[in-house]
């Protein structure tokens, strides 16, 4: 049980991007370009992901089955690739921002306590 | 789910790297372009938004090649990049690396070479076409113990008129010969086969032909022989023009047709009268033996399945076919059945379960020699949480870190390996002793192709077996820990503690079970050594001599070079006394037949008074030092003159005359087609023909002219070394006829080492190879202890600071080690009470739960585990406190 909590802290850094991939897509499909528009929308044009580290995390992603891609006719008539959230990105989605809450609160305390 | 997308990834990308970089390619393009056309939109340029674009996305090869990366498009350059880190770590601990490899090289090189015996002795293909279908085929006497008894040609010649399930059936017949002419009077090993059984094995000449059924015409002497490639090779130089050429064998000349390719052998060592397999064939009929009364069994015979046909069903059919001759012939077959037996175990059978009892305990020496490195590992691995946490937090995960470790771990095995293949060919040379010698020959025990990938195989295994459960602990980091704290007072954790716990316990059982099994076989050696053969082997030296029949045609003559002979080498300086007999103990197969006892009636048909026969003269007894025990033994006189009067031994005065005195009692031995009884005069002792152990043997001893042989062995004792006489009695031979060959000159105690010479090997190696374990095992509790001493220094510090006397502290540590220890030997015992069962065929009188051997290995075993323990205890004891606390 114990060991169970160290390794969820452990992963929590790197994990912090794939979070914010499968936050996006989860309120529909979207291009990279996309992934990254709406990442600076919702963090209120705060949060600006680097394309040199985007495509290799979407790529991580889609190989552990969290997102699923394909390539599609866009609205320009351009192919572009567009990735879906799967189910067991959307289980994965939950249970890294639960671990992101407590972490945020364990900052919290640690900060008020100081 | 998960691992089929990475799969399926990995797969698309081992299928083109191009098509996905194109893919990847075609994605960061469109991205390009998007933020191009936002930058338009903004009001840009598009040239200049071209640019913009370009300049945020960064260096666009270096994204490319991460992301192609990620998408297991680098599952080559990882692995070669993983294989590079551990290559540089392995050399950076020379040390660890030279220990871990040689361990694995000796339990990989014992593996290796045990197994390039088992592949070439049971699972390579035998040399022959539809070698499975092949099957050979013995009489059997339900009144007698054994289940091969040669076979009645009489018979034979009803089996293959009346049996459908074989498309071929051949007799066979072992008899030396001499060769003369050309060289050296030789004495060659030839067979008599029936003309067809070239073509059941499925075997052409090289060179000429094989047998016709002309060739074997009733009637008509064989004046046709095939001969070896390797008699070709010695007596002819290999010459091309060999068939037609007229070879001289017992006098008779012969003309060669045919020459048998090289490595061709058909020998069926069981109840062969040769000793080696035949380098010279002859056609043979069966006419001859037609009528059964006249002829006794005493051929061997081999038939090769019909396609399709199971061997049950062949056998079944046998059996009726044996069952129908029963009650046709009554006299003769009554009793009689018939055994089938597949060419493999006929031609393994003896040496596969020794063979398979060798591979499993080189099997439990590679699992030490693993338990060892994963020991190594595990301690090492403590001392590396730092650099994992470190690649961990530069964010290398859980995953890769253990594949990594593998990575490393397999290497270290490949190393281990390939120092093992070079121990394995060193040795392998030596193991061809272990090999039946009627399967296969010295040059065909090698590392061939399974070999090689059964070590690679067995390296790879061994890797992944040894590194798996380090690997997966030392990944198992807690990153902050790891990084804040230093090793100071760290005891490892104790999960890895509790692994290197439960592997002491493990090679202590392994090595326990292996020494039980050396333990009980070493014993029943011993105890094999220690038999009595009821004569006194020592400086006796053996010389077989064949007559060739064209010269000595008759008996008389026959008799008379042999009492010639006997008398010249008495003669010579240094001989004690010399004797003639027809079978040498150990030196040959004997003669077999069925009795009767004057007085007592007939047994019933189907049963028989069973009896070994030999041929001696007066001089015998003397010689081998068989003490006489009742009654006389011959005189000269009854053996020059055709007195009807015999010898038994002590085993026939007990099983056929209980409480009674066998002297002047008369039976008659079934030896010829009017047989007439003989007069009992004297009972000798017990002496051992064909092998130390086993039941004795009633036993007839005759005097030549009842039975004249026309080769007999000679027997020589001398005053001191008896090999000094080999030369002298050789020339004593040769100086009455110089072109009889003289064959097996060598001295009794070689005869009788090597009726057990491959017991011993196979006795020895076992031993060696629980030696092995004993050390491996020793090594692997030392280097655990020692390192749990330095990993508890400080504790132990704070001890002795405390108070703790040294004698506390060895106690506290040897404790420890030793409860691990017990726990392995505890699981060893009852290990080896279930797996010393399969040594039970292999043992002679000793049980395969012998209490004694298990109870003082376990105490020897324990033993060298207290001194393992011990050693690094008394470091730790004799530590300066101070020291130890301050320990970092």
């Amino acid at each position: 049980m114990a060991r169970k909590k160290e390794d969820q802290k452990a992963d929590l850094l790197q994990g912090t991007l794939d979070m914010l991939i499968l936050k996006a897509v989860s309120l529909g499909p979207l291009h990279g370009y996309g992934i990254i528009q709406r990442i600076r929308q919702m963090s209120g044009e705060m949060l600006e992901v680097e394309q040199g580290s985007l495509y290799p995390a979407l790529y991580r992603s889609e190989q552990r089955g969290w997102v699923s891609s394909q390539w599609e006719k866009g609205e320009t008539g351009r192919r572009v690739k567009l990735y879906t959230l799967t189910r067991d990105g959307r289980a994965q989605l939950e249970v890294e921002e639960a671990s992101w809450d407590r972490l945020a609160l364990a900052i919290a305390k640690v900060r008020q306590a100081t | 789910m998960r691992l089929l997308n990475v799969l399926s990834a990995r797969l698309r990308a081992l299928r083109g790297r191009e098509a996905v970089i194109g893919d990847i390619d075609e994605e960061l393009r469109l991205h390009l372009e998007m933020e191009a056309a936002a930058n338009v939109e903004r009001g840009m340029p598009p040239e200049e938004a071209r640019r913009a674009a370009l300049r945020t996305f960064g260096n666009f090869d270096s994204v490319r090649e991460r992301a192609y990366e990620v998408r297991g498009g680098g599952l080559l350059e990882t692995l070669l990049q993983d294989v590079r880190y551990a290559g540089r770590m392995l050399a950076k601990r020379p040390g660890f690396t030279a220990v871990a490899a040689l361990t694995l090289a000796l339990g990989v090189g014992a593996n290796t070479a045990i197994f390039s015996v088992v592949e070439a002795v049971l699972l390579r293909p035998l040399p022959y076409r539809h070698a499975g279908r092949v099957v050979v085929v013995w009489e059997n006497n339900h009144t007698q113990p054994r289940r091969h008894n040669v076979i009645s040609p009489a018979n034979f010649l009803d089996w293959r008129d009346q049996a459908k399930s074989f498309d071929e059936m051949a007799v066979f017949l072992d008899q030396p010969l001499s060769l003369t002419g050309a060289g050296e009077p030789e004495e060659v090993p030839a067979q008599l086969v029936t003309p067809n059984l070239f073509a059941l094995l499925g075997v052409n000449p090289e060179l000429g032909r094989a047998f016709t059924p002309e060739d074997a015409k009733p009637g008509k002497r064989a004046v046709v022989v095939v001969i070896s490639h390797g008699l070709w090779q010695r007596r002819f130089g290999g010459a091309p023009d060999v068939i037609g050429r007229t070879v001289s064998l017992n006098g008779r000349p012969m003309s060669v047709v045919g020459v048998m390719p090289d490595g061709f052998k058909w020998f069926v060592k069981e109840n062969s009268r040769a000793s080696r397999p035949a380098e010279l064939w002859l056609p043979m009929s069966l006419a001859p033996y037609s009528d059964r009364t006249k002829s006794g069994r005493f051929a061997q015979a081999v038939a090769r399945l019909a396609p399709g046909v199971p061997l049950d069903k062949a056998q079944a059919e046998m059996d009726t076919i044996a069952g129908r001759l029963e009650s046709q012939y009554p006299d003769y077959d009554k009793g009689w059945g018939i055994t089938l037996v597949p060419l493999r175990d006929q031609l393994s059978g003896e040496i596969k379960p020794a063979l398979l009892v060798l591979l499993g305990a080189v099997g439990f020496v590679l699992l030490i020699a693993c338990v060892n490195v994963a020991n190594l590992l595990l301690a090492r691995a403590a001392g590396r949480h730092k650099e994992i946490a470190i690649r961990s937090a530069m964010g290398a995960g859980r995953r890769r870190i253990v594949r990594q470790l593998l990575t490393e771990s397999v290497l270290l095995s490949l190393l281990g390996g390939a120092l093992g293949l070079l121990l394995a060919l060193w040795s392998v040379r030596a193991l061809v002793a272990l090999s039946p010698e009627n399967l296969i020959g010295a040059g065909e025990v090698g590392l061939d192709l399974p070999v090689l990938a059964f070590t690679l195989a067995a390296s790879l295994l061994t890797g992944i077996l040894f590194g798996l459960a380090p690997a997966l602990e030392a990944s198992r980091v807690r990153l902050n820990e790891s990084l804040k704290e230093s090793s100071r007072g760290n005891a490892g954790s104790s999960r890895g503690r509790r692994l290197r716990d439960a592997l002491i316990a493990a090679e202590v059982g392994l090595a326990l079970v292996l020494l039980v099994g050396a333990g009980l076989m070493v014993r029943s050696f011993v105890r094999l050594q220690a038999v009595d053969p009821g004569f006194d082997a020592r400086n006796l030296l053996t010389l077989r001599v064949a007559l060739p029949s064209v010269r000595y045609p008759d008996d008389a003559k026959a008799d008379a070079f042999f009492r010639q002979a006997v008398a010249s080498l008495r003669t010579l300086p240094g001989v004690r006394s010399a004797s003639a007999i027809s079978e040498l103990p150990f030196a040959a197969l004997g003669t077999a037949t069925s009795f009767t006892i004057e007085g007592r009636p007939a047994p019933p048909p189907g049963e028989f008074f069973g009896t070994d026969v030999r041929v001696v003269d007066e001089e015998y007894f003397r010689t081998m030092r068989i003490p006489v025990l009742a009654g006389r033994t011959f005189t000269p006189q009854e053996v020059a003159e055709d007195r009807k009067v015999c010898v038994v031994n002590q085993a026939m005065a007990r099983v056929y005359f209980p409480g009674e005195n066998p002297v002047g009692k008369r039976i008659t031995v079934v030896m010829s087609d009017s047989p007439t009884p003989t007069e009992i005069i004297g009972v000798v002792g017990d002496a051992r023909y064909a092998k130390l152990e086993g039941d004795l043997q009633p036993m007839v001893y005759w005097t030549p002219p009842q039975l004249p042989y026309s080769s007999r062995t000679l027997v020589l004792r001398a005053q001191g070394d008896p090999e000094s006489l080999a030369a002298p009695a050789r020339r004593a031979i040769q100086a009455i006829d110089k072109d009889l060959p003289v064959a097996d000159v060598r001295t009794m105690e070689g005869w009788i080492a090597e009726s057990m010479a491959r017991t011993r090997f196979g006795t020895l190696l076992l031993a060696a190879f629980a030696l092995l374990a004993l050390t491996l095992a020793a090594v692997g509790i030392y280097g655990v202890m020692s390192h749990s001493v330095v990993q508890r220094q400080n504790e132990i510090g704070v001890r002795m600071a405390l108070g703790a006397r040294a004698g506390d502290v060895l106690w506290l540590v040897i404790r420890q080690g030793l409860a691990r220890v017990l726990v392995g030997v505890g699981l060893g015992l009852l290990g080896a009470l279930a797996l010393t069962r399969v040594l039970s065929s292999l043992l002679y009188g000793v049980s395969a739960t012998d209490p004694l051997t298990f109870l003082s290995l376990a105490l020897l075993l324990t033993a060298v585990s207290w001194i393992a323990c011990y050693i690094p205890a008394r470091h730790a004891a004799r530590v300066d406190p101070l020291i130890a606390m301050r320990y970092d």
